[in-house]
């Protein structure tokens, strides 16, 4: 007989694992040395949060993080030729792994994607995110050019879990160079966490990455131009940003997981959420993070807007999208395992800032009327807006 | 009388469950939980001629998987980490609730000794009685109780999961 305490916990489990993103098969188990192979399996490596979200939270593209699997969705199985362990004789005549899973396990494996039933409709993020595409679709174009004398305007809500009670309204407008200015307002009570906001940011100015190209895409970076040139066909568009995902997180083991795959989901969601992605190529780049294995849906998300959508979730990255129009409501970034810090007392464990949550709250053109000045500083004044001939140029 | 089971056919029936166990038992890590059940199946290889005889092949799968487990405890595979508190994964907006309370327990997870989560894990994921959690990890039921009832107090005290814990997930 359970207590309440002890049934709740049973619940909660049984609740909490997820559907494995693999299936084991025969051959895998008869052929792998195991242990062998995990002893030479690299450390993942994993990205501290961001913790200067006000500042950058327009151009924060994390960088390294694995999908952590180690035989990830889409990854060739061991199917060849596999030998029993040889532990002892077996006393009797045994099948061939070959003939245990014969030649059907295909060399090249469809990507699995975990499914989520929602009603009576089994849905998986691939299905989720054509949704999205689709609603994108049919909506107005965003600028296929910038348009003159403007800045994009993006308003962002991010609370830290470390900073309980806390919120940023981040504003950030920038031009096609990725300059501009940015300011926060903070509420709630202040924490002891050196890391959590105390007041609110008077207008800082943004400076765009040098070189003029401020999109990124997986570890890719873009200029305007470059942006809007990238094919609006997914089929296109797939093999130029894939590069990235087939990234090897290793390069001297090949059966590692590829460090790209939720990065550059990620990356694209970014871009999504904070840049003025002409419709075409957000509709493509939907499609594209359709094709990236290891995503799943994890159910539905209502904020305090009462805007809703359905959760994804790959890697340490969590996103909802509104599928009916094709708009991504917010991003959570999770906590990662504690890192080593050294100083004057010596190298200690000490636990990362946590999951951080950025609610997309809206997003658009601005005059540059709108834009604060920002006080003091080397430019003393609002930035300046692109050239009204413009046509970008090449950085 | 049945047919021998073949060996590819057990695997594939038990593949799900192994993984899930074994995603508990790893503190949340499918690249250490996938290992953990291929060595474990490894080992039923072995033995498959004797194994495939048994009334309940899966259950001796089961119970060589967390026996390998524990055997590996203290290596870095088993995903424990040190930490002087929880990190938190609470959550502001309800609809992320499902993943964050999934990464709350990994982290919980991690945090417990070896033999905590294997208790855990046979008692309350996998429905095993007191007796047969005991049977399986060659240890005591007094020591099966005592190291629930200090996995259950620590889980309650993580932040991410106090909520959970009082009353369950949505």
């Amino acid at each position: 007989m359970m207590t309440p305490d002890e049934q709740r916990l049973s619940s909660l489990l049984k609740q909490a694992v997820p559907e494995p993103p693999l299936e084991l098969s025969a051959a895998q188990v008869t052929a792998a040395d195991v242990t062998a192979r995990h002893a030479s399996r690299p450390r993942r490596r994993w990205l501290t949060p961001a913790i200067a979200v006000t500042a950058t939270a327009a151009a924060a593209i994390a960088a390294v993080n694995v999908l952590p699997l180690s035989a990830h969705p889409g990854a060739s199985p061991q199917a060849d030729s596999p030998a029993k362990p040889t532990m002892r004789a077996k006393p009797t005549v045994r099948a061939k792994p070959s003939e245990i899973v014969p030649s059907a396990v295909p060399t090249t494996a469809p990507p699995v994607m975990p499914s989520f039933r929602m009603g009576n409709t089994t849905v998986t993020a691939a299905y989720v995110l054509d949704k999205a595409a689709e609603a994108l679709g049919s909506r107005s174009q965003v600028g296929t050019s910038w348009p003159t004398g403007a800045y994009w305007h993006i308003e962002q809500e991010t609370t830290q879990v470390s900073c309980p009670g806390q919120a940023v309204i981040s504003n950030i407008w920038t031009d096609f160079t990725g300059d501009g200015v940015g300011d926060g307002t903070f509420t709630g009570p202040k924490s002891s966490n050196r890391y959590c906001a105390e007041e609110n940011d008077p207008p800082y100015s943004i400076s765009g990455v040098a070189g003029g190209s401020p999109f990124s895409i997986g570890e890719k970076t873009y200029s305007w131009a470059q942006l809007v040139a990238l094919p609006t066909d997914p089929a296109r568009l797939w093999p130029i940003v894939r590069a990235d995902e087939q990234l090897p997180f290793s390069s001297t083991d090949p059966g590692a997981p590829k460090s790209g795959q939720s990065d550059l989901f990620q990356s694209i969601w970014n871009l999504l959420t904070s840049e003025p992605v002409p419709t075409a190529l957000a509709k493509a780049l939907y499609e594209v993070t359709a094709k990236i294995p290891g995503a799943t849906v994890e159910g539905t998300y209502t904020d305090s807007l009462g805007r809703t959508g359905t959760v994804l979730h790959i890697g340490m990255w969590t996103m909802a999208v509104d599928t009916s129009d094709g708009q991504v409501l917010a991003m959570q970034q999770a906590a990662g395992p504690p890192v080593t810090v050294c100083g004057d007392s010596g190298c200690h464990p000490t636990p990362t800032e946590g999951a951080n949550t950025t609610v997309y709250l809206s997003q658009g053109w601005a005059a540059a009327s709108t834009v604060p000045k920002v006080a003091g500083g080397s430019s003393g004044s609002a930035p300046q807006a692109v050239p009204t001939s413009s046509a970008p140029s090449q950085p | 009388m049945t047919e021998p089971l073949d060996f590819a056919d057990f695997v594939r029936q038990r593949s799900s469950p192994m993984l899930r166990t074994a995603w508990l038992l790893t503190g949340g890590d499918w690249a250490l939980a996938e290992d953990l059940a291929q060595v474990a199946l490894g080992e039923v290889w072995r033995r498959w001629d004797r194994v495939s005889a048994m009334d309940a092949p899966a259950a001796y799968a089961h119970k060589t998987m967390v026996n390998t487990f524990l055997r590996w405890r203290g290596r870095r595979w088993t995903g424990e980490i040190s930490t002087e508190r929880f990190p938190l994964t609470a959550t502001t907006t309800g609809g992320f609730a499902r993943v964050d309370t999934r990464e709350s327990l990994r982290l919980a997870l991690r945090a417990l000794p070896a033999r905590q989560r294997a208790v855990i894990t046979l008692r309350y994921f996998e429905d095993k009685s007191e007796a047969e959690t005991a049977a399986i990890m060659g240890v005591s039921v007094g020591t099966v109780k005592s190291q629930a009832s200090k996995a259950i107090a620590r889980l309650r005290e993580h932040p991410g999961l106090a909520d959970a814990m009082a009353g369950g997930m949505e």
